[in-house]
């Protein structure tokens, strides 16, 4: 444990780590003022959240009713005509068709289309179960949650997830190649520690990562909700009929593979980011157990992280299906599609809950190849 | 020379070279082959395309009164093959229309589009979109001077005064499609983001390796003495240029095979794209300021990129900083090479001056030499311990 501190130790002390994680916090910031500004927004949601207290979250006849009964505003009026007569359906209630949907935009035959419409006929539980508890009828934002919805879960989420992301990997790179750069790699190897030192490395740069995710999803969020008063919506249903999803130049609705409220899948999803940061910090350790030099450790992530991203679109170029979704496990297409996680992700998975059995199965992956590069290092010659 | 030889060296290291070419043929697949694949991108750009390719073969780079009464000479031929087309096809002969005239009176809005999706499929030539395209082409010409986008009441006096002098020199005459702008427009933007990041992974490393093997001190007992540094700022500043030439090369030579050239000539103040530009310019032209633009923003980014790596003494500190840089260069490249020196370009619309976006290019150029310069001097003035 003393060898994990004196790894952290190194870690903080890097003075860039503090400044770029500064850096990424203005970037985020201005992502959420230059979304809000001047919209009227975030007095709608103050607004929202004050009546909804009132009001409960379920739209209808009791919500309707209240909602008049309320002092004459210009928010109140909007939300009266957003929300009055509001009837419990979704853009469509039929998972199949959407299936098939899918499948002719895409163009998968035989096999992948069996898999796409199995897929689907799974949907069809949840979604019956959705329209069975009038998950449609959930207020959430009403004619702002579309908005709401993509600046927090997809802007936000994203850019919150892309530079914890960058982190982890430059500080696993940056430990790694720190004995090199500072040619105390043969003394230290020689020491009693000796070989295990990598493995301590490995585990302060995830603690690193780890902190950096609280630190820059804490402070973003922190400011993020300050703006949006969402005291009022926690317990909306994310599947809301005013929340959904645009695929391919065509509209469906959001979808979740199990009910969520509002609070519960801002949960899920930030438990699926903090994986995401940990497979990418694994990803990097591997790289880095292998590159003494982390500038290069740095370009090998980068080719390999451009070369994830093209294999997708170049298998489904060659209308190659196996290829194209067994891509679609891979760290960067799971990052690329982080907006839609949770829901049936498209064309994209052949899969209920791909991108959790993915982030699953990648932890598993990179832990196992690194076990194996620390092994391999472990006999390596130090001369 | 010899100094500059092995500073030139150490920029081109072999492993950087082989992930960069890697990196090259990856970021081409995803980005850059869109706009050669996609070129022009589907209907109705393909037609209107085509049409202003006949037309320049036919009339050169502009067109005058008497060429748009020949060009409706075109339009009357096109009607008469739509004729034939409909009359011998069945479908149109069971609803009962004869001719194209005919048709366009249809107002069952179910036949009429059973039969429109018969007029513009492969099966009908295109011809539905052919005709379009010289309709809306036509139409264009005929109100160049007074359509909406001229008299937009929300132009500042830079823009008015413009407007006023391309309809009082008469300059709206040119035969410009609107796909080749676009596309070139989008191409030259991801050519830039490829370079900008082919430039930050070759010249990074360079000064922040000397420092961490402690080569500074030793390169300054040399006979070069602290000269040193200039020399590999020249190496750096050459490097760049090599660089950018062979993109550039390559990123031309891979366009040049969608054949725009043959609107090398023609004024791109046209009567069919509907943006203003400040400057009167042929499409050539507009190519080679693309070039420039970013040939400059290139060298820019170099320099930048050699301060970051000299205040840099490790790698991870240096990766700190130019992430940073290359999203915030990446972006203002952006801003700069969308609608370049057009009305519309967002700089331009923030400052209210025509060609914000070159004198933003030129200061990043000025700030960038500015800085190297500092540095050189700095260094001379250095404590060595």
């Amino acid at each position: 444990m003393r060898l994990v501190t004196f790894e952290l130790k190194k870690l903080l002390s890097l003075p860039m780590l503090w400044v770029f994680m500064l850096l990424c916090l203005i970037l985020n910031g201005t992502i959420i003022i230059s979304n809000v500004y001047d919209t009227g927004d975030i007095d709608f949601s103050k607004y929202m959240s004050k009546t909804l207290t009132t009001t409960g979250t379920q739209m209808g006849e009791e919500f309707d009713k209240i909602l008049t009964s309320m002092p004459e505003s210009e928010w109140r009026n909007l939300l009266i005509s957003q929300t009055s007569d509001a009837e419990s359906t979704f853009i469509s209630t039929d998972a199949t068709a959407l299936g098939n949907k899918i499948i002719s935009l895409y163009g998968f035959s035989g096999f992948w289309e069996e898999q796409i419409t199995n897929k689907y006929e799974k949907l069809q539980v949840p979604v019956g179960q959705l329209v069975e508890s009038n998950a449609s009828l959930s207020v959430y934002f009403a004619g702002m949650t579309r908005d709401f919805h993509q600046l927090l879960f997809s802007s936000l989420f994203s850019a919150m997830t892309t530079e914890v992301c960058l982190l982890a990997v430059l500080a696993m790179l940056y430990i790694l190649g720190f004995e090199s750069k500072n040619y105390s790699e043969d003394v230290l190897y020689a020491t009693r520690s000796g070989r295990s030192i990598p493995k301590n490395k490995i585990f302060a740069a995830l603690i690193i990562a780890l902190l950096m995710f609280i630190i820059l999803f804490g402070a973003s969020l922190l400011l993020f909700f300050s703006i949006f008063d969402c005291s009022g919506i926690w317990n909306s249903n994310v599947s809301s009929q005013f929340n959904y999803i645009q695929e391919l130049g065509f509209t469906k609705p959001f979808w979740t593979w199990i009910s969520f409220t509002v609070a519960e899948y801002l949960m899920a999803r930030l438990m699926l980011a903090a994986m995401l940061v940990i497979v990418f910090s694994l990803f990097a350790a591997f790289i880095g157990l292998q590159c003494k030099n982390s500038y290069m450790g740095f370009v090998v992530f980068l080719t390999i992280a451009f070369g994830m991203m093209a294999l997708p679109q170049f298998c489904a170029s060659m209308r190659f299906w196996g290829g194209y979704f067994l891509s679609e496990f891979l760290p960067i297409p799971l990052w690329y599609c982080s907006s839609q996680w949770l829901t049936d992700l498209g064309g994209i998975s052949l899969i209920p809950w791909h991108e959790t059995i993915a982030l699953i199965g990648n932890t598993i992956f990179f832990f196992l190849l690194i076990l194996f590069a620390l092994r391999k290092f472990n006999r390596k010659d130090i001369i | 020379m010899s100094l500059f030889l092995f500073e030139f060296k150490k920029i081109w290291q072999p492993k950087i070279l082989l992930a960069l070419t890697i990196l090259a043929l990856i970021f081409s697949y995803m980005f850059l082959s869109f706009p050669l694949r996609n070129f022009p991108n589907g209907h109705p750009y393909t037609e209107q395309y085509a049409l202003m390719e006949y037309w320049t073969e036919k009339y050169g780079t502009t067109m005058d009164v008497s060429e748009r009464f020949d060009a409706e000479q075109g339009r009357n031929d096109l009607i008469s093959q739509i004729d034939t087309f409909i009359k011998t096809n069945s479908q149109f002969a069971e609803a009962g229309i004869h001719s194209y005239e005919q048709w366009k009176t249809v107002k069952d809005e179910d036949v009429s589009s059973s039969l429109r999706t018969l007029l513009y499929s492969q099966n009908g030539e295109w011809l539905g979109y052919r005709i379009d395209a010289i309709d809306s082409a036509l139409d264009a010409y005929d109100v160049r001077y007074s359509n909406p986008h001229m008299t937009e009441t929300e132009y500042t006096n830079y823009e008015k005064n413009r407007i006023d002098n391309l309809i009082d020199e008469e300059k709206l005459n040119g035969i410009m499609p609107y796909e080749a702008i676009e596309n070139v427009t989008e191409y030259s933007r991801w050519g830039a983001v490829f370079i900008l990041l082919s430039l930050l992974i070759l010249l990074a490393p360079t000064i922040t390796r000397d420092s961490l093997v402690n080569l500074r001190q030793l390169q300054w007992s040399s006979r070069c003495g602290r000269r040193i540094l200039r020399v590999q700022l020249i190496a750096t500043l050459f490097s760049t240029i090599l660089l950018v030439i062979t993109e550039l090369a390559l990123l031309l030579a891979a366009y040049s095979t969608l054949n725009t050239q043959s609107f090398w000539k023609n004024p791109i103040n046209s009567f069919f794209y509907g943006e203003n530009y400040w400057i009167d310019m042929t499409y050539g032209q507009y190519v080679l300021c693309f070039i420039g633009v970013i040939s400059l923003l290139a060298i820019g980014a170099a320099g930048i990129t050699f301060a970051i790596s000299w205040y840099s003494d490790n790698y991870i500190s240096l990766l700190f900083k130019a992430i940073p840089f290359f999203v915030v260069f990446v972006l203002l490249s952006n801003m700069i090479l969308t609608n370049l020196l057009c009305f519309n370009n967002v700089l331009s619309k923030l400052t209210g001056i025509a060609g914000t976006e070159i004198l933003i290019s030129m200061i990043i150029f000025f700030i960038s030499m500015s800085l190297c310069s500092i540095i050189l001097l700095r260094e001379k003035k250095r404590e060595l311990i």
